[in-house]
């Protein structure tokens, strides 16, 4: 009886343990059960928001682009730790869409919630733009909801059964082509040798780190800069292409390009309950 | 004791699961050949039931699939011409349009890298979304087949018996018709049956096979009667059509006019010949390659040897390569009623 009472003591202060949080000087929690966290995607052109149908200044190609749609696939979340270890986002759910579009149906996802991310302080996100190989050949199986979300988003082809990773549509104008004129940039696996998908690493600003256990709501800021999809480190001319890019060696310029164009702009270690821009 | 003990296996190997609707479904082993190469597609995916084969093969020949409820795979893949579309250069799709490339047969498929004439899907689970989607096909979305499936009597029972989830959904539609065409294998043709050590071949038969091995085999390689490679065999192109082939999927100059190298198996039957069907005998085929073949960039370099192109052949040759090409017709696999319209 007497050993048995102690015990449930130990176990209740263990509980205590584990669950009590306490704000410690600089005001992070130390609750070790896991939290969410919100990646925020702020589209942007060349250091500036994007704004849907308004003519952006010339590129270095010389092309001022008017974005219409800007979509793409981000997967494969891995967070990493402060420490150098790493929590991989389970793969089965790490599919997200990511919209900008001027059809108000498909307009602004630019948020995507993890869920049960384990506690700790996290400096960098890697994340890959498009589908991998090993989700491409397990088919359907698994993919159904993903399969159907990314159809509703124009995201897949039919034509050539896939999906596409990044759909960069609008219009632009040149010395030479003055009217405007219609773009479209989609990009998606040519063969099995030329998939076309990218991963990228991107670290919170220096002195920051993403905050995640329970009581937190850590929101991450990370810019794209869909000027980059064209300038990055290949240039890619839209006149030069006839306007559309969908394959060749156009498409593996931009793969090469998106892995330039994300960047951590700064967190958030909102508490939960609580949210702020 | 011995006896009870293997029956207790075997319960649990085929034994029946009841799925979350109640239903039991029966887990199917495929019978692979053992003189293929391995599988491609990967099972453990989509693992083969009974309830599930069946549901893929009532869809297979189901009308709906297409937006005026007429056309159905089977329309165009005729099982007795190893699914293909029978004196059909371009099949004939919804409103009687034409398409651009010759039907190919729907056979071994799950042996295959890619898929469609261009290899436009490298997954036998979204390859059925293309005819489905192409206007000159079924015109139809998947979206939409699984509207009418709903509504359709019948079958909010057969995907209930064939999946553990029961759903009428666009992953289910795909995984169903994946299982029935898994298991449509050819490989019970007298060529088959002579590896197998079941039977010989005549004497003009068995000089066929030596020139296929000499003159063929390096493209049409396997017992599936090709290695899946793009290839430009260097047919004239159409100024019609300009089909650039594997190009138009990938996109890279290096890939025009080159398509899927087809496999041979059942070919005695599945005249046209040529993803554009140009061809309606096997000797045409044949004299092409010995003198009809025009260079080009991507010309396949296994056509030019030291300055010639091509692939001579005496007509004797040609007369025993098609002997040979005919024991590759599979009279069991185009009777077979587990793949009929029922």
């Amino acid at each position: 009886m007497r050993t048995n009472f102690l015990k449930s003591i130990l176990v209740s202060l263990s509980l205590l343990t584990v669950a009590s949080c306490t704000s410690d000087d600089d005001g992070t929690m130390e609750n070790t059960n896991p939290g969410k966290v919100t990646l925020e995607f702020d589209s942007e052109f060349a250091g500036n928001e994007l704004t849907l149908e308004s003519a952006n200044t010339e590129n270095s190609n010389g092309e001022a682009l008017t974005v219409t749609r800007f979509n793409y696939i981000v997967s494969n979340i891995v967070l990493i730790n402060e420490d150098g270890t790493s929590y991989t986002y389970p793969k089965e759910k790490s599919y997200f869409v990511v919209s900008e579009d001027i059809d108000d149906d498909l307009a602004n996802i630019t948020e995507i919630v993890l869920e049960d991310v384990p506690a700790g302080k996290y400096t960098a996100v890697k994340f890959g733009v498009g589908v991998d190989k090993e989700k491409y050949d397990q088919g359907i199986s698994g993919a159904g909801d993903f399969w159907d979300k990314a159809g509703d988003y124009n995201m897949t082809w039919s034509w050539a059964a896939g999906y596409k990773y990044i759909n960069f549509e609008g219009t632009y104008t040149s010395v030479t082509q003055t009217e405007e004129t219609v773009f479209k940039v989609h990009l998606g696996r040519a063969s099995d040798e030329v998939t076309n998908y990218t991963e990228t690493s991107i670290s919170v600003p220096s002195g920051s780190a993403i905050i995640v256990n329970e009581d937190m709501a850590p929101e991450v800021h990370i810019t794209t800069d869909a000027n980059g999809l064209l300038t990055a480190s290949e240039a890619l001319s839209l006149e030069a292409y006839n306007n559309a890019i969908m394959g060749g060696d156009g498409a593996v310029k931009v793969a090469s390009n998106v892995s330039e164009i994300f960047a951590i702009d700064h967190v958030h270690n909102n508490e939960a309950g609580n949210s702020s821009h | 004791m011995r006896k009870i003990i293997f029956i207790l296996i075997v319960a649990v190997v085929f034994g029946c699961e009841k799925n979350d609707e109640g239903y039991a479904n029966v887990r199917v082993e495929l019978e692979l050949p053992t003189h293929f190469p391995p599988m491609t597609y990967d099972l453990d995916n989509n693992p083969l039931t009974e309830n599930g084969i069946e549901l893929g093969r009532k869809l297979f020949y189901e009308g709906a699939l297409s937006s005026t409820g007429t056309v159905s795979c089977g329309t165009c893949h005729e099982q007795k011409y190893a699914f293909t579309h029978h004196g059909h250069t371009f099949s004939h799709g919804v409103y009687d349009l034409e398409g651009t490339r010759n039907t190919p047969p729907v056979q071994n498929m799950a042996f295959s890298e890619n898929f469609a004439w261009d290899g436009a899907t490298g997954h036998l689970d979204l390859f059925s979304i293309i005819p489905i989607t192409s206007e000159v096909e079924m015109d139809e979305s998947v979206e939409n087949i699984i509207k009418k499936l709903k509504n359709k009597s019948g079958y909010g029972v057969l995907f209930a018996k064939a999946f553990d989830d029961g759903e009428i959904n666009s992953e289910n539609f795909l995984l169903a018709l994946s299982q029935f065409m898994v298991t449509m294998i050819s490989a019970d043709s007298k060529y088959d049956k002579y590896i197998r050590e079941e039977v010989t071949l005549t004497e003009q038969e068995q000089q066929g096979f030596v020139i296929f091995e000499q003159k063929c085999a390096s493209c049409h390689t396997t017992a599936l009667f090709t290695d899946g490679s793009f290839r430009n065999n260097g047919l004239q192109p159409s100024a019609k059509l300009n089909d650039l082939g594997r190009s138009v999927v990938t996109g890279f100059a290096a890939d025009n006019y080159k398509f899927k190298v087809p496999s041979l198996r059942n070919i005695a039957i599945t005249k046209p010949y040529m993803h554009d069907g140009r061809f309606g005998s096997l000797e045409a085929v044949l004299a092409f390659y010995d003198s009809g073949i025009i260079d080009s960039e991507t010309l396949d370099p296994l056509l030019k040897n030291d300055g010639n192109i091509g692939i001579p052949t005496t007509l004797e040759e040609r007369a025993q390569l098609i002997a040979f090409l005919n024991t590759l017709t599979d009279n069991t696999f185009l009777e077979d009623e587990r793949f009929s319209e029922k």
